[in-house]
């Protein structure tokens, strides 16, 4: 397994390393825990940020050139994504409608927020497997 | 659609890997292209067919020609 240390790679890095020393700073001054949950924030950050980095670093420089293809394959992923999310919520108000329930979309945007990223992964890893030739 | 991108490939020696290099793509696009399973850009057609010392119409050959 290479490591890549290219120069992108480094910086963002540094930056993932910032947000935690950030973090350590706004956690370890302040005594009465008053910046508990924006610290707490920018240490998921920097975790999150460094785990994508090693996965990026990790990862052949090949696979991370956006070329057209790849370029056309997200677009139509995420238009469809879209497309069904819009369905989704549409349904779920007719449903709503018919079935005289009271409904009230600020309680289901986490779901619909999984079913868009879900339908989008989705999509784009069976475009990127299909091609487009007709 | 079919193409005679890997016959002309290995005239010239070349790796899927290298072509993708020389046209700047990923590896997977000129698989697809060599499979006829996607239908490139007028720029990229025009790239590869520059990299293998061909035309368009020699590269990519259509059910209806």
């Amino acid at each position: 397994m290479k490591f890549r240390k290219d120069r992108d790679i480094l910086r963002l890095s540094s930056g993932a390393l910032l947000l935690i020393i950030a973090c350590g700073i706004m956690l370890g001054f302040t005594p009465d825990y008053s910046y508990f949950g924006i610290g707490f924030a920018l240490l998921l950050m920097g975790i999150v940020a460094i785990v994508a980095i090693v996965v990026a670093a990790i990862t052949p420089e090949e696979y991370l050139i956006q070329d057209e293809r790849s370029a056309k394959v997200e677009e139509k992923a995420g238009y469809h994504a879209f497309c069904s999310l819009l369905l989704m919520m549409a349904l779920l108000q007719a449903i709503g409608c018919i079935w005289g329930l009271n409904f009230n979309f600020k309680d289901v945007v986490p779901d619909l927020f999984i079913v868009g990223i879900w339908s989008w992964i989705m999509l784009r890893w069976y475009y990127n497997r299909r091609g487009d030739a007709r | 659609m079919n193409t005679r991108i890997k016959e002309l490939r290995a005239r010239y020696n070349l790796t899927q890997e290298e072509l993708a290099k020389k046209v700047g793509v990923r590896r997977e696009t000129i698989v697809f292209l060599e499979k006829g399973k996607y239908n490139p850009s007028l720029k990229l057609a025009h790239d590869v067919a520059k990299v293998l010392e061909t035309t368009i119409e020699e590269l990519f050959i259509f059910d209806d020609d």
